[in-house]
């Protein structure tokens, strides 16, 4: 179910309706089955996991503050994802077809969790802290690299060995990725290395953690929620205030004008110039990725206005996610503006535990690389995917290394600071066409298509339809300019509000018929 | 803090004066938005005694315009088709053709180009019914059997959109329609090139293509066109008007061998000939290889295959004393 279908438009004011009236643990028990009957419309399989998943943190986050559960709670939990395969392979056998190695693997799932839950029991208690910590970070990290990774680096085995005389005869298994494993996986290892620090406290209940980990506005794409801030807002029950529908009405409309006025009809011409029939001359090649930095803007910053707009109807506050990324002044900068929440959870998980900047510049350097190309495979298994991620390893040591890069990204006079946000976005989109290309044949025929200066007698046609759904977002945003959420128009006039709202309704309207699935649903 | 902010009343009020003044100032051009080709009227407005045909409510007419009661002396022809009868334009197609050959032999006629791009044996049977309306002393009937699946999806869109599924609620606002019709017929249709278009609906030429190829389907579908000819024409023999069928033939080219073939209409249109039912087969206008240059793909002609048909057309009806005497020079 996309944020921008007619179902969700049901969906989501009959569980608000619902939600309000209720005691906290009902709206839990509420949000639980909403969220997972969200998640079950994509796949009925996958819920398995999120099951699993949440039986493994629950008892391990509350396993390393000492919490001791009893053995048949664990047991009844860990049984539930072959419960619920089990009944699905039953009843369901008309609509959805489970594997018996998924039935295999659910069923083992209690049989190694129970045990080692009871054996990691067994030791020293400083021991048995990390021991948990890291049962739960490796499961998460396994099911992500399992589901995402395990077909990419195989068959890129397979091809290496190929190229080198050998056939190992291996059949690879297909395999599907989940939709929103890459999300719901890092907000779970967030989760129990918090725990392990101890910055938070693991929640009381299994309830309210499942839907807190299942949470439907922000599951499938994010933002990846911090525990610390995240956490408190489902263990204690939000009052109602008519400043939730307000602005969660607001985000909604924002959210929903971006991902389908600009984001779906910019699509159109990135589509074109990216296909493999299209021969693109340079002039397509540049309006083509020029489309596509609005369409993946567009798509997530209107898919997270969605999120937080949901969410917010819910009494719940989801974390921003971007701030006018365009005009970013360089790529630290970028990254402050651009899926922040990914950013920061890299650099609070991945660059700092590595270091950080504290161990000398090579070092330094060799972990911000680290970092990005791990970012860059986070969007997918794909060589593009980190190849991007190296790109952006090279612009951030350059800026650092190069004084005069560095002293671009932090100038403050106008005319600089204009220069640095051009030259940024310039280096922004050559990024954005490793990106789009899917495949590195892809990114080829990009660039073969740069060199290709010939007139074109139907881009300026092109060039001004783009500019017209372009151009509203460029105005909301001037309209908005406020620093710490681009969503945010409340410094307005009403009058002024109730226009922009009007135009975006109308703007919305106008390409609302074509429904396509947002990008980082992908990932 | 209240339920309603002024914001939102604003928001409110303009989109109620929007509907308004929709509904008031635009309604005769709403008309058969979302039939997709299936309302009854749509594209033909009678404004004082005059008939003007729009391109409105699926149906993209040639922009052209008569008399609702026909003068006497008038001879008037009413050619309806699809894309290969409509041509690049009213001029270049046979139906202007034809107008020329006619007005040289000192006849006053009226041709009038009522082809339609897309439209198969279903929405030209309605185009027909409203012809009825308007005392043709000919009506061309172009019978194709290319267009079936694009009238199935857009009879699919139709019923859709006219049911009461919340995915159509936003749409059942007059103003909203209005603005997605702006934004898709004006926006997109002018400045959005074609090639960029034809990427967006590969998916949809992709279905058409494997529909095609079924040949249960292809059955079903002459067999579709077959009827619906045949009522159509008994709809115009019951209003006692004189019909020219017009079957049209596909260019194939294989090991350069050029093949017209007319997908079996032959073996059925030949019954539908009678006094007052004339027959043309595209495939005895050409020979193969006048064919090949004459198409532009395998069903569209080029302006000088229209002239050859025209010419036919004018030489079959006079032939068979169909036409009116020439006017007195």
């Amino acid at each position: 179910m996309s944020f921008t279908s007619w179902q969700y438009a049901l969906f989501l004011p009959l569980v608000v309706v619902l939600y309000w009236p209720l005691p906290r643990l009902g709206r839990m028990a509420l949000l639980l089955a909403a969220s997972y009957f969200f998640y079950g419309l994509w796949d009925l399989r996958f819920l398995a996991l999120l099951m699993a998943s949440t039986g493994i943190d629950y008892f391990c986050a509350r396993s390393m503050v000492g919490i001791r559960e009893g053995r048949a709670k664990i047991l009844c939990t860990t049984l539930a994802p072959i419960v619920w395969l089990g009944g699905c392979s039953f009843l369901g056998q008309s609509i959805i077809s489970i594997s018996p190695t998924s039935l295999i693997v659910a069923g083992i799932f209690p049989v190694l969790f129970v045990p080692m839950h009871e054996w990691i029991w067994t030791w020293s208690e400083e021991k048995r802290r990390r021991g948990f910590m890291w049962l739960s970070v490796l499961t998460n990290l396994a099911v992500l690299g399992f589901f995402k990774y395990f077909g990419f680096f195989a068959s890129s085995l397979l091809n290496l060995l190929g190229a080198a005389g050998i056939d190992p005869g291996w059949t690879l298994p297909h395999i599907i990725l989940p939709v929103a494993v890459s999300f719901y996986t890092f907000q779970s290892v967030a989760y129990a290395v918090d725990v392990y620090k101890g910055k938070l406290q693991p929640a009381t209940d299994l309830l309210t953690f499942s839907a807190y980990l299942a949470f439907f506005p922000q599951l499938v794409a994010g933002p990846i929620e911090r525990p610390a801030k995240f956490m408190p807002q489902f263990t204690q029950a939000a009052r109602w205030e008519w400043e939730h529908l307000h602005a969660g009405l607001r985000l909604l409309l924002i959210g929903a004008f971006k991902k389908v006025f600009v984001a779906d009809n910019c699509a159109e011409i990135a589509n074109y110039v990216f296909h493999p029939d299209s021969t693109p001359n340079a002039p397509w090649a540049l309006l083509g990725i020029l489309a596509f930095a609005f369409q993946i803007y567009g798509d997530f910053s209107g898919y997270t206005d969605l999120a937080r707009g949901s969410a917010r109807l819910l009494g719940i506050n989801l974390s921003t996610n971007f701030r006018f990324p365009y005009l970013a002044s360089g790529p630290s900068d970028f990254w402050q503006r651009w899926h922040i929440t990914l950013s920061s959870w890299f650099r609070d998980y991945v660059y700092i535990p590595l270091g950080g900047n504290r161990c000398g510049p090579t070092r330094t350097v060799v972990n911000l690389w680290i970092t990005m190309v791990l970012a860059g495979l986070w969007h997918g298994a794909s060589w593009t995917f980190v190849l991007w991620g190296a790109y952006h390893a090279v612009m951030l040591t350059a800026y650092r290394l190069i004084p005069a890069l560095g002293a671009l990204e932090t100038a403050t006079t106008r005319g600089k600071r204009l220069f640095a946000i051009s030259f940024m976005f310039v280096l922004t989109l050559f990024g954005w066409a490793i990106f789009r290309a899917q495949t590195l044949g892809g990114l080829e025929h990009w660039m073969q298509a740069m060199t290709i200066w010939t007139a074109s007698a139907t881009w300026f046609r092109a060039a001004c339809w783009l500019l017209i759904h372009i151009l509203p977002l460029i105005l909301l945003q001037i309209a908005s300019r406020h620093l710490e959420d681009e969503s945010e128009l409340g410094h307005l006039s009403w009058w002024s509000r109730g226009l922009i709202f009007f135009a975006l309704f109308l703007l919305f309207a106008s390409s609302s018929t074509s429904e396509q699935e947002f990008i980082y649903f992908q990932f | 803090m209240h339920v309603l902010t002024r914001s939102f009343l604003l928001f409110l009020t303009l989109w109620l004066t929007l509907e308004l003044a929709v509904r008031f100032i635009f309604v005769s051009t709403m008309e058969g938005r979302f039939d997709y080709g299936y309302h009854p009227t749509a594209g033909f407005q009678e404004v004082d005694g005059k008939v003007n045909l729009k391109r409105t409510g699926g149906r993209r007419f040639f922009p052209q315009s008569f008399q609702k009661e026909r003068p006497k002396d008038v001879y008037r022809v009413m050619v309806v088709g699809d894309s290969v009868a409509r041509g690049t334009s009213v001029n270049e197609s046979y139906t202007g053709y034809l107008q020329k050959e006619l007005l040289a032999a000192g006849i006053k006629a009226e041709c009038l180009n009522l082809g339609l791009p897309g439209f198969g044996a279903r929405r030209k049977d309605l185009v027909v019914q409203q012809v009825l309306k308007y005392q043709p002393s000919l009506v061309i009937l172009h019978v194709g059997t290319t267009n079936e699946y694009e009238d199935e999806r857009e009879w699919g869109k139709k019923e859709s959109f006219n049911s009461p599924h919340p995915k159509n609620w936003l749409m059942r606002s007059l103003a909203m329609r209005q603005v997605y019709g702006i934004k898709t017929e004006k926006v997109d249709g002018q400045l959005l090139p074609q090639e960029v278009r034809a990427i967006g609906s590969a998916q949809d030429a992709m279905t058409e293509q494997i529909a095609s190829k079924d040949p249960e389907k292809q059955r079903q579908w002459t067999q579709f066109v077959e009827a619906t000819t045949r009522e159509s024409i008994k709809r115009l023999q019951d209003a006692g008007i004189p019909t020219l069928i017009v079957t049209q033939v596909n260019f194939e080219i294989s090991d350069q061998q050029v093949t017209l073939d007319d997908r079996s209409i032959s073996t059925w249109s030949g019954d539908l000939a009678s006094d007052k039912v004339l027959l043309l087969p595209m495939k005895s206008v050409f020979t193969p290889d006048q064919a090949r240059t004459l198409f532009m793909d395998s069903a569209h002609v080029l302006p000088e295959g229209h002239r050859l048909i025209a010419k036919s057309l004018a030489s079959l009806l006079k032939e068979k004393g169909w036409l009116p005497q020439p006017l007195q020079k």
